[in-house]
């Protein structure tokens, strides 16, 4: 049966979850600058659908990870940006990106924002 | 226990093989995808005592994989817990349709995780599915009248009550109201269980359940015998029929000879539905106070005798013309 950490393994275990997060931190430049050059992907006419489908699958990762690491805002608006897209890509062609894009620059910033505060 | 634990995020695997070794799981083994975990069942000779799916990866998903998983013998009843970002209510319903044990949502915190775990170590020792055996012929002791028996087959929409409880939870805690339980009551159960093996017992439950799914077809509902011949469904309200309606026309379906054999109670059997109870706004989602209205209620009716129980056109005219 299951059993709560001792303090010793309590602390193990918070030192492991606070290096992963760490590593999550860490990870978010290269992935901001990910971001923007999908953005740039989507107005430069590229195959829209294939770049819109990367950005929903990278969303959707946001999404399940920042929550877990105590950035909820980034993974609301990471949420909100996947639900999004999945709404357009079940919509009429061509695709319309605008709202995307709006979605996508506001989890940009509120990245900037989370990430600034710690 | 040892868990196979399937996601495509490589953080999230880190994630989920931190916090189970900080409560003391070390058997843990990791797949990045349906095709990878698949390769790893196959090659276990142990089995997983518990897997851990996520439903978005590319390839097969998650839900398919609990789906193919179902199919092997191994894992027919091991517990699967669905941990995703997927917080829809089709996904919720199509995963345990699927086969889930359980359902959360990413993200998770440590301590809510943990609790699932422990619900699914919990109701481990029988399993999901934990089928009655049906050919025990009185080899084994016959079970009480209040015992659950787990539906035999599979009959479309019925899971055990432990997973019909987390179904439940799972769909209140996304703050999803268009759920509705209910419950049904085939009194006559008493007199078949009385008179016949434990066996038989299972055959005639196992019909009335293709009964109450055939009935309640698109409403997106899942079921549980729950013991004392009753019924327990939840289902999608804004598809479900008046509960009036519903009694008469199950009445009906258990009339044909199609789902239970004529003759299995004198004077065939006879449905009591209970009233459709939908969660409230600040019912919390652990408590399934809904459910509970859902017995209460079932019970308060009978106690009123204000609807009579709709027996079948078929046995009223049996018993207004048989001679005694």
């Amino acid at each position: 049966m299951m059993q709560a950490p001792q303090d010793s393994n309590l602390e193990k275990l918070q030192a492991g979850l606070a290096k992963i997060k760490e590593r999550f931190v860490q990870s978010m430049p290269e992935r901001v600058a990910e971001f923007d050059a999908l953005m740039d992907q989507l107005y430069e006419d590229e195959d829209t659908e294939k770049v819109v489908d990367e950005i929903c699958q990278r969303a959707h990762k946001l999404h399940g990870q920042a929550g877990s690491f105590g950035f909820a805002e980034i993974g609301a608006m990471a949420a909100k940006l996947e639900q999004n897209i999945r709404d357009v890509l079940d919509g009429p062609r061509p695709l319309n990106t605008e709202g995307i894009e709006v979605d996508l620059v506001a989890m940009l910033d509120q990245i900037d924002v989370s990430l600034n505060a710690t | 226990m040892k868990f196979l634990i399937v996601d495509d995020d490589p953080v999230i695997l880190d994630l989920l093989t931190e916090i189970l070794s900080g409560y003391g799981y070390e058997d843990l083994v990791t797949a990045t995808g349906a095709e990878d975990a698949l390769n790893i069942l196959h090659k276990q000779d142990a089995p997983f005592d518990c897997l851990m799916l996520d439903i978005q990866m590319p390839g097969m998903d998650g839900i398919e994989l609990c789906r193919t998983v179902r199919q092997m013998p191994d894992y027919a009843e091991t517990p699967i817990l669905m941990i995703t970002a997927m917080s829809d209510k089709p996904y919720i319903d199509y995963a345990f349709a699927a086969g889930a044990t359980d359902y959360t949502v990413k993200p998770f915190d440590v301590v809510e995780l943990m609790s699932r775990v422990r619900n699914v170590e919990r109701n481990n020792p029988h399993g999901r599915m934990g089928m009655f055996d049906p050919t025990g012929r009185g080899a084994t002791p016959k079970t009480g009248y209040d015992y659950p028996v787990p539906v035999t087959g599979s009959v479309n929409g019925f899971i055990r009550m432990t997973v019909l409880e987390n179904y439940a939870r799972s769909i209140q805690k996304q703050r999803i109201f268009a759920m509705v339980a209910f419950a049904i009551h085939i009194p006559e159960l008493k007199e078949v269980h009385e008179s016949t093996t434990s066996a038989r017992f299972a055959k005639v439950l196992t019909g009335i359940a293709r009964a109450i799914s055939e009935t309640l077809l698109g409403t997106q509902a899942f079921m549980s015998y729950i013991g004392e011949g009753k019924f327990l469904c939840i289902c999608d309200h804004t598809r479900l029929m008046e509960i009036t309606a519903l009694q008469s026309e199950l009445a009906m379906v258990l009339s044909e000879d199609e789902y239970v054999p004529s003759g299995v109670a004198e004077g065939g059997l006879s449905v009591i539905v209970g009233p459709a109870c939908v969660p409230k706004a600040f019912d919390r989602p652990k408590d399934l106070k809904f459910i509970e209205r859902a017995l209460d209620g079932l019970e308060s009716r009978e106690a009123s005798h204000v609807n009579r129980p709709a027996r079948s056109i078929a046995a009223r005219l049996f018993q207004r013309f048989s001679f005694h």
